[in-house]
């Protein structure tokens, strides 16, 4: 039984998939804030205050590693746990880059919605054991 | 006085002041040696005559001088001409002109002209000086030194060094021609030289000395022309240049030597070039996977969470099948992305013993399941299982095999065919020749069939034998592919028997 009402932030800066990812955590229940613009992560994380952040880690202007490190070391928003999402970068090349910025998991690009589901889920229910 | 008496010491001061001038000094004397003019500048010095006797006055002696030119002067009546030391002035050398004259009384006197002639006479003694340190250069000179008739050839002189060289006397230099130097073999060469230095065209001349007992010694001529009292003469310095010549040939054989390692050297940064060049190549292609693998998976991240959403949203039977195609396209183009990942990422082998007998046998399976409908006629060679065991990466060299199989079985168009595989040893390599009667590859695609991403097929991208070619690379082997007769490809693999680290092979070219 999925808790109804928790609050994810995405983070892209493609647009399409933005939507098509928002409609898709909508569909299955969950409150979604979009955000495109790296730099505007940690002001929205702050205001929002997300359950979980599902966060593209190639992104133009500033890279989701540097996104993650600006949130682990920011009290307000260190302890929201962080999903990399990406299509070239993998847990297992990067786990000592991925531990340092704080980032939980990594979905491999294409994924499988319903891993998304899965690994929020995962999170989240943890958090809350 | 009279009148010309007057003009006559007019006349005489103006001589006298003219001599005074040229630095001539003048006297008379008579047959008695009394004195009996002299010019006002002999007086300045010497001072008045008062009666004194030429030798007495001018050489303070107490007799005659000895062999007195005014004695002969008078005894022949000829014009005299002798040099004298002016012993009051410090040897001052004069030349004395001794002219025997009458005067209106009919006796014989003389008049003597005074001449300095110090400057000649240290002119004389430098050039005399100079002579014979001339002459010491040339008879003392450590080079042998012949002066020969430009003309003639004779030979006219020579120095010690020549003499102690060839072993001649002096005379028999002299009764030699220049031509009787050197070796008959090389006479008319050097004689050419000989004609040419005396023109003036060319100066050094490399040569042989022949000498009195037949050795022969390698010289260097160097020829300077003279003309003495109309006659020319060739000069010729002979440098021995054996010495030089031994020098001269070991710094060649260095020269060599060092060209060679230079050579060598270049050629190992050539292939150091290359290599670097591959590498770029690669770190290129290692890029561009990287980034293509981004860009195209966000939006087939994006087409696969919008088909969800449709799926989601219009729970309709009749889409069901296009949803699925969308699905299945989408996963295969993720492989295709996954494939350009591996061969941009491929890692050093992880080396263990592999039998490549079984390797090959299994592959072979492998293929003919998959390719179920084709009738491809496998002929197998293979060597004792316990001959072909090597040092390799068997998951790598389990690609390659399936990438050149796979190739073969695609080559047979209408899906029947041979294909050969054969293994040989040679020495610490192991060979593997696949051979098909497949279509072949065109002549001018052989060469390229290993750069990544080169395809004729209208599925994959090309980079199957590349990522052949880098595990062969990998394991030091070698990939070779060439075109059968009279239709089909033969595949060469060479691999090495076991693993060869990196870091002999540098000591190993390091050792040559």
């Amino acid at each position: 039984m999925r808790m109804v009402g928790r609050k994810i932030l995405i983070v892209d800066d493609d647009k399409e998939f933005l939507k098509e990812l928002r409609e898709m955590l909508i569909l299955s229940g969950y409150e979604v804030t979009e955000v495109s613009d790296a730099k505007a992560v940690v002001r929205t994380v702050r205001i929002t205050k997300p359950d979980v952040i599902l966060l593209d880690l190639r992104m133009p202007s500033i890279s989701g590693f540097e996104v993650a490190d600006k949130l682990k070391s920011c009290f307000e928003t260190s302890n929201v746990p962080v999903i990399a999402m990406t299509g070239y970068y993998t847990l297992k090349e990067h786990v000592w880059l991925m531990n340092f910025c704080g980032i939980k998991r990594c979905l491999k690009k294409p994924f499988n919605p319903l891993d998304v589901i899965a690994e929020i889920e995962n999170i989240v229910g943890k958090k809350n054991e | 006085m009279s009148d010309k008496g007057m003009n006559a010491s007019r006349l005489l001061k103006r001589l006298e002041y003219l001599l005074g001038k040229s630095k001539i000094g003048i006297d008379i004397i008579d047959s008695r040696f009394n004195i009996r003019y002299i010019d006002p500048a002999w007086k300045r010095i010497y001072g008045e005559p008062a009666g004194q006797k030429c030798y007495r006055y001018f050489m303070g002696r107490k007799k005659v001088c000895p062999n007195c030119g005014i004695v002969n002067a008078l005894k022949t009546k000829k014009i005299l001409v002798s040099e004298e030391t002016l012993i009051k002035e410090g040897n001052r050398p004069i030349q004395v002109t001794t002219i025997p004259f009458k005067d209106e009384n009919g006796e014989w006197l003389v008049a003597e002209t005074n001449v300095d002639i110090s400057k000649i006479k240290a002119t004389e003694e430098k050039l005399r000086e100079s002579e014979q340190k001339y002459k010491l250069l040339f008879e003392e000179s450590n080079d042998a030194i012949f002066i020969a008739d430009a003309r003639t050839r004779r030979l006219v002189d020579c120095n010690k060094k020549a003499r102690i060289v060839t072993g001649y006397s002096k005379d028999e230099v002299l009764s030699m021609r220049a031509d009787q130097l050197h070796p008959k073999d090389i006479v008319r060469k050097t004689m050419k030289g000989f004609k040419d230095q005396v023109r003036g065209n060319i100066k050094i001349v490399d040569s042989q000395l022949l000498t009195r007992d037949g050795r022969k010694i390698d010289v260097s001529i160097s020829a300077a022309v003279l003309n003495i009292q109309g006659k020319t003469y060739l000069l010729g310095v002979f440098r021995d240049i054996t010495e030089h010549k031994k020098y001269e040939e070991i710094l060649s054989r260095d020269n060599k030597v060092l060209e060679e390692i230079v050579a060598e050297r270049s050629r190992e940064l050539l292939r150091t070039q290359e290599e670097l060049d591959k590498a770029k190549h690669l770190s290129g292609l290692g890029l561009l996977a990287a980034t293509v693998a981004h860009e195209l998976r966000t939006p087939l991240a994006a087409i696969r969470t919008a088909v969800y959403n449709i799926d989601k949203k219009c729970k309709d039977p009749a889409i069901d099948s296009h949803v699925n195609s969308i699905e299945n396209k989408v996963a295969e183009s993720d492989q295709i992305i996954k494939n350009l990942l591996a061969y941009s990422r491929l890692k050093p082998p992880h080396y263990q013993t592999v039998n490549v007998c079984e390797l090959i046998e299994e592959c072979v399976a492998g293929l003919k399941d998959m390719f179920g409908d084709y009738n491809v006629l496998v002929y197998k060679k293979l060597l004792r299982s316990d001959r072909c065991c090597i040092e390799a990466d068997p998951l790598q060299l389990k690609e390659v095999f399936n990438n050149i199989l796979r190739n073969a079985y695609e080559s047979f168009a209408s899906k029947k065919g041979k294909l050969s595989i054969m293994m040989q040893s040679r020495g610490s390599y192991l060979k593997i020749i696949f051979r098909d009667n497949g279509c072949g590859i065109a002549k001018e695609h052989i060469s390229k069939v290993c750069e990544p991403f080169f395809t004729t097929k209208s599925k994959g991208i090309g980079l199957g034998l590349a990522i052949c070619r880098q595990i062969l690379e990998l394991h030091k082997g070698r990939l070779e592919i060439g075109r059968a007769r009279p239709k089909g490809t033969i595949v060469t693999m060479i691999l090495p028997l076991k693993w060869v680290p990196a870091v002999q092979i540098v000591e190993k070219s390091r050792i040559k």
